[in-house]
């Protein structure tokens, strides 16, 4: 049998080309993988390096300033919870995450589990039975942070992505995802 | 700085996000989709119970291909509920042109996935056929779910040799 049928039209696979033609660089599999999966990062993670650990960087409620408010959809003011976390296998740190969520669209549920630094947010959408639209906005190559310098003991740039999950039609949390260029290459 | 935390619990995640048609194109390049058969049919006791309705109501039936340059890479079949399908996107599932994946995306669907199971299986003469091999297929079943009712049931399946490491 001949297999025909149109060609499928696919933003995050040119996102990716371009910035390999940008960098003049070759994404692995797995780099690839990380960057267009749906969703957390954790569980992608653990699937392919066995068993991840979630260390809580910071966490608080903070007012939103003009970029998270234009990001969340929402006022400048209203409070949101900021959460920093390194995935790690052990002690091996994977990749970065800052993830702001605004508590206004969040159930006492979601707000109580926020507080369970165990938890990660892919988990308590998944233990909420949230359903959820995502989308990436954002697929970058940048130069480091001095925290992402401390952390991941390096200064080569970070292959980082953002994207927001919505429910309700609400976007309900921001996160950006980040890991030194030369992770994940196999 | 020394990282500690608990290991991430992932032995009840049955979430999944993403369709393998876009994990496929963007690993591999432009992939195309080639319907195999896709017609309304009355549930039997069998199908009723993936997409969790009475038996004798209709759902759509799709049988596709996912291929690369004629080379297939994923069977997948799915049924769909169609009245529990955003109304906006039914005539787009009837006319199979688009992945299902592509289709949750274009109407901005808020849905969960959940994998019911991944497992290894003989193929039947259809995989068969359409892969031109007898080996063993890895297969996973999943349902996607909006406003808390089953709107789509799909396996996807592929020869287990695909895809490894050394492809």
């Amino acid at each position: 049998m001949k297999f025909q049928g149109t060609i499928i039209k696919n933003e995050v696979r040119e996102k990716i080309s371009k910035l390999e033609e940008e960098y003049n660089t070759t994404f692995s599999t797995t780099q690839k993988l990380l960057l267009c999966e749906r969703g957390p990062i954790t569980t992608i993670l653990d699937v392919l390096y066995g068993e991840v650990s979630l260390f809580m960087l910071d966490q608080h409620i903070e007012k939103s300033n003009e970029k998270t408010s234009k990001i969340l959809n929402i006022n400048p003011g209203d409070d949101i919870d900021y959460r920093e976390v390194i995935v790690h296998k052990s002690g091996r740190p994977l990749v970065h995450v800052v993830s702001c969520i605004p508590l206004s669209r969040c159930s006492d549920e979601v707000i109580d589990d926020l507080m369970q630094e165990q938890l990660t947010t892919g988990k308590i959408i998944e233990k909420n039975d949230m359903e959820t639209y995502i989308r990436i906005n954002k697929i970058s190559i940048e130069k480091p942070t001095a925290t992402m310098e401390e952390l991941f003991k390096t200064n080569q740039h970070m292959l980082s992505r953002e994207y927001v999950m919505t429910h309700n039609k609400e976007v309900v949390i921001w996160t950006k995802e980040s890991c030194p260029l030369s992770y994940f290459k196999v | 700085m020394k990282f500690e935390g608990k290991i991430v619990e992932n032995k009840l995640n049955k979430r999944v996000e993403g369709s393998i048609t876009a994990i496929l194109d963007v690993l591999y390049g432009k992939v195309s989709i080639f319907t195999l058969s896709r017609h309304f049919e009355k549930a039997n006791q069998d199908t009723s119970e993936l997409v969790d309705i009475d038996e004798g109501e209709e759902i759509n039936y799709r049988e596709v291909i996912i291929h690369r340059r004629g080379q297939p890479l994923i069977y997948a079949l799915s049924l769909i509920v169609l009245d529990r399908c955003k109304e906006e996107a039914r005539q787009d599932i009837i006319d199979g042109e688009i992945p299902l994946g592509k289709l949750l995306k274009k109407y901005k669907v808020e849905s969960r996935r959940e994998i019911q199971h991944i497992y290894i299986e003989k193929p039947n003469a259809t995989l068969k056929e359409l892969f031109k091999t007898s080996e063993d297929f890895i297969s996973r079943n999943y349902v996607v779910i909006e406003n808390e009712e089953v709107t789509l049931w799909t396996k996807e399946s592929f020869p287990i040799s695909y895809f490894s490491d050394k492809m």
